[in-house]
């Protein structure tokens, strides 16, 4: 009998090793975590109560002061390092998609971030980012100019001038990878029609290269909305909570010397809701950019 | 049927999670008194007058064993792990050594011990999460191993210990369960040469210390007038400590458990710390102990008020650019009369350790007497009233007459009954929470009076 | 295959180009220069010319015990990829050659966990983690990397897959080769770039992972990442052995990654673009 289901059904047999495996990996976590969040779990303590919604009571009536702020700065952060990123790669791979001799030395540069391992790479942003024996700030006073880069005012823009560096190459590189990939027929029937550059590129390029736009724009607005090694290594939140994103409120909650699990569940139940909602707008927008296509 | 089955998941996901939880405390607990038992039973048989003899026993008995330690990155584990070849070719012991940060230390004993995965023996616990520890049963109570003759032989000398040490930093609830081994007290360094320059005095009293702090903040190109750490969280509350109890402040009332945030001395010593720092590097508020003290030893800041425990890097000239042009002394002066820190690093045993008595053994020849001069030539912090009292020594580090007298000021909050890290098993979330008000303050978001309301508020909360 | 036209690199291209490859490098290039530094230098950001020391190397690899670290995270990282590829070269290869139900929803499933935040993960996983007896093992690691390592490698590799003309499959299953046969001999070798392109990714994200190796291991299993704990003290950041290590970390990887940077790139378009 199962012969004959599997034999009616050939993708299984590829697929369902895969799909049981994150199956197992992430709905078994994800129940727990929901259990969790329910509780008012110390860690180290022997024993626990159920206390239902009180935890998430407490992040939705204002009592846990910072947590709407870290959902703000988290999704500001989102927002900002993803139009940046794309807006910069965007610009970088039309740079890069000519003929040049050095070309792959440029790849090869650019991959640098991409490689960089980034919990060891925000100790030495932020050694570089020292107001006072940073390299940064020797650059900088050549010109006359100082800038404390990780104070209060600076360290959110800090932050995302280190998730530029390291993620902006990402996009560049699939932008490139994107353009490098289209086709050639449509632009041969525009020059016969006799189009303008511009025409050209709304007309054609643009939508052509959606799916890849989109694609970075999923990878790059999800990671950005869980970032924690950077700030983690560089600001480790603060100053007060200017960099204190959701999952550094997480990490602070549950570990990092208060050790409320149970808080920090529901924080992390919070993240979870957000992340999926929003890869799933974007992954719909995506399909329909795929589909309309094809 | 699929919702039928994920609610059948969830429940017996959730039953497993209690259920572990409970025979984990089970275990614990049956663990530590079955070893306790052993103690007063099965007591090693043995010389143990001498170190050699001691040695001799302890390999009998534990030779070939390994401990594994989780010790966090400070210059008296850097010291022990010098004497470490010395131990193991004496017992025979193995030690796998586990050296980190302080929070990731301090997270990584919890886990393990939540997880009741037990891979550590040794732990070095701050004196700080001491209360905590020994309210969660994360470390075993130590007075039996201390009273038992043949495990603690009298060249170790308990009693040589700093007494503010021992009481202060190692105890709770009476009962103790770490030996200390770094103790750190708090003092000033201060640039001799710019107090000569400008006919200054080192500061005696809180006052004097803002208003030096303001005389030197932009008194040279680049100069500031003082560094400490003010990270949000522990460095933060930590900086507050410092200089709270001359106000007269605390977090809680020690007596009767009352928060004590928005009481009017706690608020002065609040505001007295903003104000100071308004003097420090405009990027203080990320400081902890490492840019505080950089600061200070790259010339950047004319003063600096930190742990004793630090003064070494000052004086060592291939760290320090000032190391031949400071001066120390003690924390000021407050309205409330003098006071000084009293912290510091205990060895603890994990209540989980399969092989705690010879976790033992490692701890009573680290810290002996014996070894305490070893220890301390190898850069490690002296906690032994013996080793302050050494002329060698003394001369060697002219930081030494003011760390006893730094320590003479934290006698006078013990003997007001107070002691400096409150002892409160919620201590690590108190600790944060109040760091993050402070923060704030300094942030210029909220004034010191109103991050006072609020801390006092969720300090309320925790401790009620 | 140039349809934005040819364009020329002029002078202000070609300097724009040259800032972009410095800024890119410069805190790699920062590191390396600190780990080449004595303590006190590194507080000094205007000393360009100086003796190199190679104690931080040194104390990294005799005091630091890096081998241990770099033996467990090469360890970590091969089972990881090798097994993510696999498995998910398999699922590619399902999604890519069969017509199913709801075959793009599942898909997309399978994209949508590549999403998840570790930090929401990491404390349920660790708890059961404990419970199995796993925790401070190389095997958790594999595990907890496959949860983003296979949904990569399935939308990676599918695009890969679809590529190759089905009528090569055909021919072999006339010379009565059965379908696995067929996968693992025909078209696992033509899809050998996209193979490359996949495990390079792979191999980046899981030897670069921190949430996971922090948590779960301590001892015996701790991944190079995690060292940076090591250097954080009360006595001072070790910046030079920080520095040391972070080379010792990255230089594998970005020595292969440039090496294979062709098939990197050409993996990135995940067949949006067809």
């Amino acid at each position: 009998m199962i012969r004959s289901y599997f034999k009616k059904r050939p993708h299984l047999v590829y697929i369902m090793p895969a799909i049981v495996i994150l199956g197992a990996l992430t709905i078994i976590p994800t129940i727990f975590l929901y259990g969790l969040s329910l509780t008012n779990y110390e860690l180290g303590y022997p024993t626990f109560d159920f206390v239902w919604l009180e935890n998430y009571m407490r992040l939705f009536t204002g009592k846990d002061a910072e947590f709407w702020y870290s959902v703000s700065i988290s999704l500001g952060f989102m927002l900002v390092t993803t139009a940046i990123e794309l807006l910069l790669g965007f610009w970088l791979a039309v740079l890069l998609d000519r003929e040049f001799k050095l070309k792959f030395l440029v790849f090869a540069c650019m991959i640098v971030p991409v490689a960089m391992t980034p919990s060891i790479t925000g100790q030495i942003w932020k050694l570089m980012m020292n107001a006072e024996y940073g390299v940064l700030n020797y650059f900088l006073q050549f010109f006359g100019g100082k800038v404390i880069w990780l104070s209060g005012e600076n360290a959110f823009w800090s932050t995302v001038l280190v998730d530029v560096w390291q993620n902006t190459p990402f996009v560049a590189l699939i932008i490139y990878a994107g353009m490098r990939s289209l086709p050639s027929d449509p632009y041969e029937a525009a020059a016969i029609d006799g189009a303008g550059k511009l025409q050209v590129f709304r007309n054609i390029t643009m939508p052509l290269l959606w799916p890849m736009i989109l694609l970075a724009v999923i990878f790059r607005a999800i990671d950005s909305l869980k970032t924690f090694d950077i700030p983690y290594s560089l600001t480790q939140g603060g100053p007060g909570s200017t960099t204190e994103f959701l999952s550094l409120h997480v990490y602070r909650l549950g570990f990092a010397g208060t050790g409320w699990i149970g808080r920090s569940a529901a924080v992390s139940v919070v993240l979870l809701v957000l992340t999926t909602v929003i890869s799933m707008v974007l992954i719909r927008l995506y399909r329909k950019g795929v589909e309309n296509k094809g | 049927m699929s919702n039928k089955w994920t609610k059948l998941t969830t429940v017996m996901l959730l039953a497993a999670v209690i259920s572990a939880c409970g025979s984990g405390n089970g275990n614990g607990n049956s663990a530590g008194t079955g070893n306790t038992g052993g103690n007063s039973g099965g007591a090693p048989a043995g010389a143990t007058d001498t170190i050699e003899a001691w040695g001799e026993t302890i390999k009998s008995q534990y030779g070939g064993d390994t401990l594994n330690l989780a010790f966090a990155s400070h210059p008296s584990t850097e010291s022990f792990q010098k004497l470490t070849a010395d131990f193991e070719k004496l017992t025979g012991i193995k030690v796998k050594w586990e050296v980190m940060e302080e929070t990731y230390l301090k997270n990584k004993q919890l886990l393990d011990y939540t997880g009741k995965t037990g891979s550590y023996d040794v732990l070095m616990v701050d004196g700080f999460w001491m209360s905590e520890y020994g309210a969660k049963k994360v470390v075993e109570p130590l007075d039996e191993y201390i009273g038992n003759e043949s495990l603690t032989p009298a060249w170790f000398d308990y009693e040589d210990i700093i007494p503010a040490y021992r009481n202060g930093i190692s105890k709770y609830e009476e009962k103790t369960y770490g030996i200390p081994t770094a103790g750190e007290t708090r003092f000033i360094a201060y640039r001799k040469d710019l107090f000569d320059k400008y006919g200054k005095q080192a500061p005696t009293t809180m006052d004097e210390f803002l208003e030096l702090a303001q005389f030197f903040n932009g008194k040279e190109d680049g100069l500031y007038g003082v560094s400490m750490r003010a990270q949000r969280g522990v460095h933060a509350a930590s900086g507050l400590m410092t200089i709270m109890y001359n106000f007269g402040g605390g977090f809680i009332n020690q007596q009767t458990g009352e928060v004590t945030m928005n009481d009017p001395k706690t608020v002065e010593a609040l505001q007295f710390y903003v104000d100071l720092l308004k003097n420090a590097p405009k990027d203080v508020v990320s400081y902890t102990h490492e840019e505080a003290l950089s600061a200070f030893m790259t010339g950047k800041s004319a003063m600096w008020l930190d742990a004793t425990a630090l003064a070494k890097r000052i004086l060592d000239p291939a760290s320090s650019q000032v190391y031949d042009k400071v001066a120390f002394a003690p924390t000021p002066e407050g309205p409330d009369g003098k006071a000084s820190a009293l912290a510091g690093w205990n060895m603890s045993i994990s209540s989980l350790s399969k092989n705690k008595e010879a976790a033992w053994a490692f701890i009573v020849y680290m810290n002996s007497k014996v070894n305490a001069k070893a220890y301390v030539e190898g850069g490690g912090v002296p906690v032994r009233t013996s080793i302050y009292e050494d002329q060698e020594l003394v001369a060697a580090d002219p930081s030494y007459p003011v760390q006893l007298a730094a320590l003479n000021d934290a006698n006078v909050l013990v003997e007001k009954g107070i002691s400096w890290i409150p002892p409160h098993e919620k201590m690590g979330q108190i600790l944060d929470r109040v760091g993050y008000y402070v923060s704030a303050a300094m942030f210029g978001e909220v004034t010191a009076e109103e991050a006072a309301r609020k801390a006092q508020e969720e300090l309320e909360d925790i401790a009620g | 295959m140039n349809p934005l036209g040819n364009k020329k690199v002029g002078a202000t291209t070609a300097i724009l180009l040259l800032l972009v490859c410095v800024f890119c490098v410069f805190p790699f290039l920062w590191m390396l220069i600190i780990s080449l530094k004595t303590g006190t230098q590194t507080y000094d950001p205007a000393i360009w010319f100086f003796t190199p020391t190679m104690d931080n190397f040194r104390a990294v690899f005799e005091d630091r015990h890096a081998m241990d670290y770099l033996k467990n995270s090469a360890i970590v990282v091969l089972l990881t990829t090798l097994i993510s590829i696999f498995l998910g070269g398999l699922a590619a290869y399902g999604f890519a050659r069969f017509e199913f139900k709801k075959k793009e929803n599942r898909a997309f499933w399978v994209l949508s966990l590549r999403m998840l935040p570790p930090m929401a993960s990491v404390i349920p996983i660790f708890v059961m983690a404990s419970m199995l007896g796993l925790l401070d093992t190389h095997l958790v690691l594999v595990i907890c990397y496959m949860l983003f390592n296979i949904p990569f490698t399935i939308w990676m590799m599918r695009s890969f897959f679809e590529e190759i003309p089905v009528a090569l499959e055909e021919a072999a299953f006339v010379d009565g080769a059965s379908r696995f046969q067929v996968f693992v001999k025909i078209i696992l070798p033509l899809a050998t770039p996209g193979l490359i392109a996949t495990a390079i990714f792979c191999i980046i994200n899981s030897w670069n992972e921190f949430v996971f190796a922090l948590f779960l291991t301590s001892a015996d299993a701790s991944t190079l990442p995690t060292t940076v704990t090591l250097f954080l003290s009360v006595s001072g950041v070790a910046w030079g052995e920080m520095s040391a290590i972070g080379i010792v970390t990255i230089l594998p990887v970005l020595l292969f990654a440039m090496v294979v940077q062709k098939y990197m790139i050409r993996g990135l378009t995940f067949g949006g673009v067809k």
